[in-house]
């Protein structure tokens, strides 16, 4: 059987990004870092791998169409850690001038990150940390929610779809690393970010995720949203009812001081083109397994499939039982 | 839809809602045709002025301000909208009506085509584009619509295979081309049959789609009613007392059904307990988060909604007209309401706070539509489930009734010619 036809896209974009990081440890050996980073990035090649050596061995179980999404997922996180740090450790340069100077041209010649010191009072500052910090549970209930509630077919497009927007971020991350304005401009700012609880619980969060790291693109945004597009075509009222909140959440970013505005912007286009992509690889993927006798999804599901879409309208086509 | 000349003919069930379905579907610049008695309501007028709608006068409303002679004038005016190549759209029905099956039809369509063909030397080539216009529930707010799309037919060939043809008989031509597209019965008692038996065929007893995530399948249930209807009328020659004791069951268990007020789609609800779970943290999450977004876009619209409601009411004799009645009233009722809101927001608010207004406005009036609808059927299944939870005997005796119904159906439909229940046409919904 082509080994194509095994691997999930998803599996495959993860398998892509392990590698990169993998291959970047490897030509920039010798820091004390990087090689327990190369070593935390195996251990993740490996574990990923043996769970997609199982799912393949037991593509017909039941289990593997909810374990692939946590397991994707866990891995996705903690990627999100290893690579930002990797990309820090790893490249001697940092892109955060390069960046800063994209902003500043955007805004015919204005720095946004000190326009807006004007309007960062301690009361804003408090608002915006709060949308900041709504990212984290936003982003985790709509993985359970959509990896365990959503029908089998729509639920492989989420999933793919969201694994690519955070692997194509990674490269990002690997090859351009910088610290955001916060950290670049720490000594130039007039106006000290001040705020309450909400403020000194989102410092503590990044101090705890690694710090200033994974600034460029902004999965802040591209990661919201992704899952806020996505659902705007798939549930429609769930899309509307966090679109709001993503909006804050990308001026939370730049209010904050953690990320430039191109950085908004790259996430922006990633997670656009990954809603269009994400679906067209896994509906092509699931069409070519359908077609060549396998289960169209992995986990036993879709034996039948009553319709696999072809021109991308139906998100949700029916899932007959296998008998 | 083809280019150069073309005209629409279409069924008519849903009042001045109809003509807005192909207006806004067909991505084309359409001329409609209306009753010149529309005209006497002056906002009617000023919107058929605007549109370019050609008045037609009936007899029927002789006593009303219609002058039929006029019509010649208005044929006129279609071909040579025509003749530029334009696309005339006429109910040749003439009035709107919630009958079971269509209206004998007027002549005034296929007088146009045929003048157009034998008078005007058929310049670019008139087509001709059967539409059935379909409403899931017309009198109830939010219901939905298809059009669909009949095969176009070349009115030059029409008349050169059909060279002793009149009228009458491009009429009938028009007629069956539209029967084909909508969906007539018989009688009350075939429509009910079919379409409940259509609700336990769409529910493929399979537990049901988790709510909010099922996409539009309304031209997916009006063909298989199509199907449904077809493979009825043809083994009800043969198959009587198999049709008549299915057609009880079915009757039996919607009673049994409604009786208990459950959705036929619900009957096979699980009952695992994770599946509880987080049936209840989807719902609960939404229904907490958007219970602001909510709560304000029902405040700021309470007002006007109420006041269309109160228009319809009144003004509405029957189901036919209702849409209508709150569809025009909304195109002014709610924006004078929007003009007024904002222009307060504007004069007190901070400039920042007027735009955030000003976009939140819209955004929550359909929030707050599709929250109360989220929030209606979630209540459902909640209590379907609960139903269930205490009588699961209810529930078995449900799901396995359900399922012989399914079976015998899909029985019955073995006894067919697999092309005989195929709708024809191509559908957009």
């Amino acid at each position: 059987m082509r080994l194509s036809l095994q691997l999930h896209p998803a599996d495959r974009a993860i398998f892509a990004i392990l590698a990169l990081a993998v291959a970047l440890s490897v030509v920039a050996g010798g820091r004390p870092e990087v090689r327990s980073l190369l070593l935390a990035h195996l251990v993740l090649l490996a574990g990923y791998g043996l769970f997609v050596l199982a799912a393949v061995r037991w593509s017909r179980a039941g289990w593997v169409a909810y374990v692939r999404p946590l397991a994707a997922m866990w891995t996705i996180f903690t990627l999100y850690y290893t690579a930002g740090r990797l990309g820090m450790a790893a490249m001697p340069y940092r892109a955060d001038a390069s960046l800063a100077r994209i902003d500043t041209w955007m805004f015919a010649g204005i720095n946004p990150t000190f326009f807006i010191q004007r309007w960062q009072t301690p009361a804003r500052v408090e608002l915006f940390a709060f949308f900041y910090g709504l990212f984290i549970p936003y982003v985790n209930l709509s993985l359970v929610l959509g990896a365990l509630g959503r029908p089998p077919l729509e639920r492989d497009q989420f999933l793919t779809g969201w694994v690519f927007t955070y692997c194509i971020s990674y490269v990002g991350y690997l090859f351009l690393p910088c610290q955001g304005p916060g950290g670049f401009f720490a000594g130039s700012y007039s106006v000290p970010l001040q705020g309450g609880f909400f403020f000194a619980l989102v410092v503590t969060a990044v101090a705890h995720s690694g710090g200033l790291i994974g600034v460029f693109p902004s999965l802040h945004g591209g990661s919201s949203l992704y899952l806020c597009l996505f659902d705007l075509k798939t549930n429609r009222l769930r899309g509307l009812t966090y679109l709001p909140i993503v909006v804050m959440i990308y001026g939370a970013t730049i209010f904050l001081r953690y990320h430039y505005v191109i950085d908004l912007v790259a996430g922006t286009i990633i997670a656009v083109s990954c809603t269009h992509w994400g679906r067209w690889a896994f509906l092509r993927w699931a069409r070519a397994r359908r077609d060549a006798g396998l289960p169209a999804l992995p986990g036993g599901e879709g034996d039948v499939l009553s319709d696999i879409p072809a021109d991308g309208r139906d998100y949700t086509a029916a899932v007959l039982p296998a008998n | 839809m083809p280019a150069g000349p073309l005209l629409l003919v279409s069924n008519h069930t849903n009042a001045l809602v109809d003509p807005l379905i192909p207006l806004i579907a067909l991505k084309r610049r359409l001329t409609l045709t209306g009753k010149n008695v529309l005209n006497k309501n002056p906002l009617l007028a000023l919107l058929n002025w605007g549109l370019g709608t050609i008045p037609f006068h009936r007899r029927e409303d002789i006593g009303q301000g219609a002058d039929p002679r006029q019509n010649v004038q208005s044929m006129r005016r279609c071909r040579e909208i025509l003749a530029r190549g334009g696309a005339v759209c006429v109910f040749p029905e003439g009035i709107s009506h919630s009958d079971l099956k269509m209206r004998p039809f007027h002549v005034g369509a296929s007088r146009i085509a045929l003048d157009f063909v034998h008078k005007d030397g058929n310049p670019g080539n008139l087509q001709i584009v059967p539409l059935g216009l379909l409403y899931t529930a017309k009198g109830e707010f939010r219901s939905e619509a298809c059009v669909r799309i009949g095969q176009p037919f070349d009115a030059g060939h029409w008349v050169a295979a059909h060279p002793e043809a009149n009228q009458e008989e491009l009429t009938q031509e028009f007629r069956r081309r539209i029967e084909a597209l909508t969906i007539s019965y018989e009688n009350r008692r075939e429509m009910l049959i079919v379409n409940w038996a259509n609700d336990i065929v769409a529910s493929e007893a399979q537990m049901p789609q988790p709510l909010g995530s099922t996409p539009s399948r309304t031209m997916e249930s009006f063909n298989r009613l199509a199907r449904l209807q077809a493979g009825y009328r043809t083994l009800l020659a043969d198959h009587a007392a198999d049709i008549a004791a299915l057609s009880e069951r079915v009757r039996r268990y919607r009673a049994e059904l409604k009786h208990r007020g459950i959705n036929p789609a619900e009957v096979f609800l699980p009952m695992h307990p994770l599946r509880a779970i987080l049936f209840l943290t989807r719902e609960l999450e939404l229904i907490l988060i958007g219970a602001p977004l909510a709560f304000f876009g029902i405040i700021n619209h309470l007002l006007p909604y109420l006041i269309v409601r109160q228009v319809a009411g009144r003004l509405s004799s029957d189901k036919d007209h209702w849409a209508t009645n709150v569809v025009y009233p909304s195109l002014i009722i709610f924006p004078l309401f929007y003009a007024i809101q904002l222009a307060v927001a504007w004069l007190l608010l901070p400039v920042m706070w007027a735009a955030v207004y000003t976009i939140a406005l819209p955004y929550t009036g359909y929030y707050a539509l599709l929250y109360q609808e989220r929030v209606g059927s979630a209540w459902r299944r909640a209590r379907t489930f609960v139903y269930f939870l205490f009588r699961p005997q209810t529930q078995q005796w449900l799901v396995a009734e359900g399922q012989e119904i399914l079976a015998g159906i899909q029985e019955l439909a073995g006894h067919l010619e697999p092309e005989s229940a195929a709708p024809p046409g191509k559908e957009r919904p």
